[in-house]
């Protein structure tokens, strides 16, 4: 199975490992970012921005066709004490990994359900289902697309579009910085594989969700070491 | 200190009969301050301009009523509504409001509840249960941060030695109201300070996370 597939937040991360996956196994990628990305079609948007997704959406069926795939990576992540929050950090975490990912589903998904055929993967993170520690707000967003996502499939199962979610735990790419708790031996040595999930690894996960047609949905999907269980 | 001398203040929102709630709460031996809504039985509502701003409403419960032992916080459940051909911008404001405005309130009581070394945060709400029906996509959104939220501040603030923790139950066939507000009337009271981070599932089976 392979055709066009949409990945926001290509440009680096999780989002370009998913975008470099998904090529290998010969599909067309778009990737939409705010930063140019190595995808075949690199489309420059703000995820969160209705218009904007609007025009990438027709730039994309444009150059490379409808959209069968859509993965909405694009997000971010800091660690602030729950106390600590401004209304800013938590506006701009809500507006870029919840309302990013919705504007993206709710361009991309009519399209598919006209067609009656598409596949849907969310990124959520295993933080969104277990929780965590200094970073109420990304986990909050999280918890929110997760709970999206159950939502959506149940709304589209009977459309032939199918809706899950890969929630990766926490993983070697740069959102991580060099210094983070999340490496530190102290926290590896309390997980089960003890050591941090790899970008390909998830992009895997994500390609297995969308190759596997008819056999998942609503799936939340945790490569996560071990971390919740 | 006993249930009438402890504060228990009280976020009002739709999902839940508040005026049976408070009722219940005050008959347990609360010692209610309810923002959002009036209530006779509440030793103290605060409604209007005051009640949009959490610190401000906060300061005027510690006032008024004395330390803050117990923040509630009642929220919103969405309305059902197709996602596909809905409104987007509605659909954003809506779930952003929801998550929103309990996250505030437990911002602006955490320098109150710190300072005791002691504390409960419970919200309410429908958990999971909704995830799993079309047309709900909002409602499960909502509730799935909450969940997160609810359990990142379990880890979170167990250490100052707040507990914080959420009561559950199907806004689509909600159980009465007495038995949320006894459920949390437990876990604010003295023997469920070991109670952190848990989904309480009133009147329908448990949820497993997802």
């Amino acid at each position: 199975m392979t055709g066009v597939a949409v990945v926001t937040g290509a440009a680096s991360g999780l989002g370009a490992a998913i975008a470099d996956e998904l090529t290998g196994r010969g599909w067309r990628v778009a990737g939409w970012d705010l930063n140019p990305s190595a995808a075949e079609l690199s489309v420059q948007v703000d995820v969160a921005d209705r218009d904007a997704v609007a025009r990438a959406l027709e730039e994309t069926v444009g150059t490379l066709g409808e959209p069968d795939t859509l993965v909405t990576a694009a997000g971010i992540y800091e660690m602030v004490p729950a106390g600590e929050i401004n209304d800013t950090q938590w506006d701009r975490m809500l507006r870029v990994n919840l309302i990013g990912t919705v504007q993206a589903c709710a361009a991309v998904i009519p399209g598919m359900v006209r067609r009656g055929s598409g596949s849907v993967v969310t990124i959520s993170s295993d933080l969104g289902v277990g929780g965590s520690e200094g970073d109420a707000h990304y986990a909050t967003t999280k918890g929110a697309i997760v709970g999206f996502t159950r939502g959506l499939a149940v709304e589209l199962a009977g459309t032939r579009v199918r809706v899950n979610s890969v929630a990766p735990g926490a993983a070697d790419t740069p959102m991580l910085a060099g210094d983070s708790p999340w490496r530190a031996e102290t926290f590896l040595s309390t997980l089960p594989l003890a050591r941090l999930v790899r970008p390909d690894e998830i992009a895997a996960a994500v390609a297995f969700l969308i190759e596997h047609e008819d056999h998942f949905v609503g799936v939340v999907l945790s490569p996560n070491c071990g971390a919740t269980i | 200190m006993t249930g009438s001398e402890r504060v228990m203040v009280v976020m009002a929102g739709p999902s839940l009969d508040i005026e049976q709630f408070i009722d219940r709460l005050v008959a347990q031996g609360e010692r209610v301050a309810l923002i959002g809504a009036q209530v006779d039985s509440a030793a103290l509502s605060i409604s209007g301009d005051d009640a949009l701003e959490p610190t401000v409403a906060l300061q005027r419960v510690e006032q008024e009523l004395g330390p803050v032992a117990s923040l509630v916080c009642v929220t919103a459940v969405p309305p059902p509504a197709p996602f596909v051909g809905g409104e987007i911008d509605h659909w954003s404001a809506t779930v952003g409001d929801a998550l929103t405005q309990p996250f505030q309130m437990i911002r602006a009581s955490l320098p109150n509840l710190r300072r005791n070394h002691s504390g409960r945060i419970v919200l309410i709400g429908a958990g999971w249960l909704l995830s799993g029906r079309p047309g709900r996509t909002a409602a499960a959104a909502v509730h799935g941060g909450l969940v997160a939220l609810v359990k990142t501040l379990g880890r979170e603030l167990g250490r100052d030695g707040i507990s914080v923790n959420e009561v559950v139950f199907d806004a689509d066939h909600p159980p009465p109201v007495a038995v949320i507000a006894d459920t949390v009337g437990y876990l604010c009271g003295p023997y469920a300070a070991g109670v952190v981070g848990q989904l309480v599932t009133v009147g329908s089976p448990g949820e497993a996370r997802p």
